[in-house]
């Protein structure tokens, strides 16, 4: 369907690559106040880029009108400056499984199913709670001048709760290429239970810095602040040089693992994909370089381009595993001894927040004594600079799990910044 | 398109509404002097929702103009797929017919993509040229043309035409290998136009990243805080507003109670929609309900929350007008458009002249909200000595309960000003632009705690 596309640019630009991105959502939602809706989002998007005249230029836009987005690449390429691209020729791609047919066949009463399946396994705890399920298929077309013309398919499938009655929204769910089992109805179940299990303390002072368990959900958030230094830009740039972690710890970008939310053979710059280390043994190996990036330090793109839409051509991360020595411990409680467990954390924002420096408030915070969960905290606020916190590990738990994009396990992390209201 | 629409809607069963936008951009982005994006596109969206009786919604969003009526029928379809617990009613609303779709004055589509960048690059070595410790800059030139269509089964019309544009920076300074940073921006109704005139915006953002380099941490303790009229509008909508605001789909969360005391009696909060010049005011909301001033919080106590035509029936009052879709393609609900605090009492100058010790904070880099537990990062903050200001300094991020804080609220100034910034509430998905306006405010006794850094 592109090669009509790029058939028509050759002809009026020296190269040019484009992605056309197709999808069909379907979602149901089930209680809550907003009742019961069943939705379906279609979306057909491209984004081309070209080099005329010497001038880069890319524009985005609705592939019905793609030969208006052509001419809107154009006119930006005229009001930009001359840069040179390097656009890669074809090569044979990897198989990584990006599908369902299981997903791809799911239907609205199918969705109702999930969603009200698991609001019944909820029911018992008498919370307020709103589900939903979502399942997206589409499809990704990438494309050059050079003569790349490549396609996958792609579906995933969603399942949620939010639940109110907390110290604060609790929204958790579970996303992968194929429809959920059995297991993440337990996930889902579990995580709930656990957080609003534990009764509320009468506590007044913590701190000022205590040993605190991060269950992998508070890890992903824990890590945004080293993966900004390994994006293209950051990556390149003199600022910021990335920091060395704790050596236990590994960090791999694997667009490669079957089924997960960033499986892809090719990336929207026309490369394949490839694993990418980017820290070995707690030292900063790699970092991620788009197609543009790459050309303007001439140096070979590592197969992360994202191009879609209206969004700005740059890099993204795939899939990201925190790779730990084997084993890990069973008994995080009992690593802690005598400190805090947190369920979930944000890091907002902050005065420089790519220092890692935080100061965030945690509602699902939870008190630990002698190696054992004795209740929830209120009004709890940690602060801390992450790099210094990564550099000195207590323990790795045994319990790394997929959420999403993001494999990473429990960390207990000694030194952080805990108060009280 | 009335044609059009009228024919998508004829012989559906149940509340029908179908809503086409679209909409022409710009944006163009410099890194220091180097241009990282200068681009246009155009998008449509287009979204038919449906609700049959004693079922659910259904909903299609589609890219395609042409398929507005088969988006009607599967809508139809869809809603006959659910079946909620309760069953939903929608609040009554008066029937407008409005069409706002006069030519733009300044139409920023008439002018080139190359005078657009020529705007930015000046702008942007303004910025650079105040001082050579500024190492590096962001900055950004955006504007936008939408054009919205919306029909009800009801016989609600509403064809409107507007246009807005922005701009945005972001000063890094260095010295000693020490590093700051400031933001600023400005996005309003209008179109080429509109945008004229703004060097100073950019040298003086360049000025707060520099004065930051030599300012000192506040050393930790408990203080009387000074919010300025900016800092107080993105502290009330990220906090008091979007608690008054009933749930939208996914996003289950307790509201602030009707009748409960959040502040002091000096402390009155609404959303104005109908705000006379701003960007974010609105004739009718995306269900194309008339929409209303609605004050949320009045003499310290919250007295209405914001809804849809859903919600509002659900809690039995009139819809607000709030109903609001962030994106092209996204369903409506409830948001807020220009919130604000009232004006109370006294000049800025008098906030401050009996506080000896204190801090002063202009705007905030955000405000992060967990439960009840706000989390503000102040901008640009400076002492207060002896009533009046003294030394820029650095602020760790004030962390405190939300009830707590309002209840330390102890002055409401008489000044009141909109703010013209780039402002979003905090969701998860697509944002809907904001406008907050507010006076000064003083809060007593609020814990500063020690900057990591």
């Amino acid at each position: 369907m592109i090669a009509g596309v790029l058939a028509d640019l050759r002809a009026r630009a020296s190269h040019a690559d484009l992605v056309r991105a197709r999808d069909e959502t379907l979602t149901v939602t089930l209680g809550g106040d907003s009742g019961a809706v069943a939705s379906v989002d279609q979306s057909d998007t491209v984004q081309i880029r070209v080099v005329a005249a010497g001038r880069l230029g890319w524009a985005g836009g609705d592939f019905a009108v793609a030969p208006a987005v052509a001419d809107s690449a154009l006119r930006s390429a005229a009001a930009s400056d001359p840069a040179e691209m390097f656009f890669p020729a074809p090569a044979a791609l990897p198989t990584v499984i990006t599908r369902s047919p299981a997903a791809v066949a799911l239907a609205v009463p199918d969705l109702v199913h999930l969603a009200s399946s698991l609001a019944d396994r909820l029911r018992r705890l008498n919370l307020r709670i709103e589900t939903w399920a979502e399942r997206s298929a589409g499809g990704v077309e990438v494309g050059n001048s050079r003569g790349v013309l490549a396609s996958y398919d792609v579906t995933m499938v969603g399942l949620g709760v939010s639940v109110a009655g907390g110290p604060a929204p609790c929204r958790v769910h579970v996303v992968g290429v194929a429809p959920p089992g059995e297991a993440d109805f337990d996930t889902l179940v579990d995580e709930v239970e656990a957080r609003f299990g534990p009764p509320p303390l009468d506590l007044t002072e913590l701190g000022p810095t205590a040993r605190v368990w991060f269950k992998p959900r508070a890890v992903r958030s824990l890590l945004a602040p080293v993966l900004a230094r390994h994006a293209a830009g950051q990556w390149m740039g003199t600022r910021g040089r990335p920091a060395t972690i704790d050596p236990q710890l590994s960090l791999v970008d694997d667009p490669l693992v079957d089924g997960r939310p960033g499986s892809r053979p090719i990336c929207d710059d026309g490369i394949p994909t490839q694993r990418l280390v980017l820290i070995r043994g707690g030292r900063p190996v790699a970092g991620l370089l788009d197609l543009r990036t790459a050309s303007q330090y001439r140096l070979p793109a590592t197969g992360h381009g994202l191009r879609r839409g209206y969004r700005a051509p740059g890099a993204a991360f795939s899939n990201l595993v925190l790779e730990t020595p084997e084993g890990g411990t069973t008994d995080l409680a009992g690593a802690v001894g005598d400190g805090v467990v947190v369920s979930e954390i944000e890091i907002g924002p902050a005065p420089n927040p790519e220092r890692g420096v935080f100061r965030v408030a945690v509602p699902w915070c939870y008190r630990i004594v002698g190696g054992r969960v004795v209740g929830r905290i209120e009004g709890a606020a940690l602060a801390g600079d992450v790099f210094r916190l990564l550099e000195r590990v207590v323990a790795i738990g045994a319990d790394a799990e997929w959420q999403g994009a993001v494999r990473v396990p429990s960390l207990v992390l000694d030194g952080v910044g805990v108060t009280l209201r | 398109m009335r044609d059009v629409l009228g024919r998508a809607l004829a012989g559906a069963t149940g509340y029908v509404e179908l809503r086409l936008r679209r909409r022409w951009s710009t944006a163009v982005v410099f890194r220091k002097q180097r241009l990282e994006v200068a681009t246009e596109y155009q998008a449509f969206g287009g979204v038919a929702r449906c609700l049959v009786p004693g079922h659910g919604w259904g909903a299609v969003a589609f890219t395609d103009p042409e398929r507005a009526a088969s988006a009607v029928l599967r809508a139809h379809e869809l809603s006959l797929e659910t079946r909620p617990e309760r069953p939903i009613s929608l609040a009554p609303i008066p029937i407008r017919q409005v069409d706002h779709a006069e030519l733009l004055i300044d139409d920023p589509r008439l002018v080139s993509l190359a005078e657009k960048r020529e705007l930015l690059e000046g702008l942007t070595g303004e910025l650079l040229a105040a001082d050579r410790r500024l190492v590096d800059s962001r900055t950004s030139y955006g504007d936008s043309v939408i054009e919205t269509w919306l029909a009800t089964s009801e016989g609600v019309w509403l064809h409107e035409l507007r246009s807005e544009a922005s701009l945005g920076a972001l000063a890094v300074a260095g010295e000693d290998g020490a590093q700051e940073r400031a933001l600023e921006s400005v996005a309003v109704l209008g179109g080429w136009g509109a945008v004229a005139g703004r060097s100073a915006m950019f040298q003086e953002v360049g000025a707060r990243a520099v004065a930051r380099l030599h300012a000192v941490p506040v050393k930790a303790g408990r203080y009387p805080v000074v919010f300025d009229s900016r800092a107080t509008g993105a502290l009330v909508l990220q906090t008091i507003t979007n608690l008054c605001r009933s749930p939208s789909r996914g996003m289950e969360r307790e509201l602030l109670a009707l009748g409960s005391r959040i502040g002091p009696e000096s402390l009155t909060v609404g959303d104005d929609p109908t705000a006379a010049g701003l960007r974010t005011s609105l004739a009718l909301d995306d269900e194309g309900t008339p929409v209303n001033h609605t004050h949320l919080v009045q003499n310290g106590v919250v007295v209405a929350h914001l809804h849809t035509r859903e919600t509002a029936a659900r809690a039995v009052v009139g819809p607000t007008g709030h109903a609001l879709a962030p994106a092209l393609r996204s369903l409506p609900a409830a948001r807020p458009t220009n919130s604000y605090v009232a004006k109370g009492e006294g000049d800025p100058a008098a906030l401050m002249a009996d506080v000896p010790l204190g801090i002063y904070v202009a705007d905030v880099l955000g405000v992060a909200v967990e439960g009840h537990l706000v989390t503000l990062t102040p901008a640009t903050t400076r002492m207060i000595r002896n009533g009046g200001l003294a030394e820029p300094v650095k602020c760790a991020p004030i962390t405190a309960d939300l009830f707590t804080l309002y209840g330390r609220l102890d002055r409401v100034g008489g000044d009141f000003a909109w703010d013209p910034s780039a402002a979003t509430l905090h969701e998860a998905g697509p944002l809907r632009p904001i406008t907050t306006g507010a006076p000064h405010t003083r809060f007593v006794d609020l814990d500063i705690g020690a900057l990591y850094a």
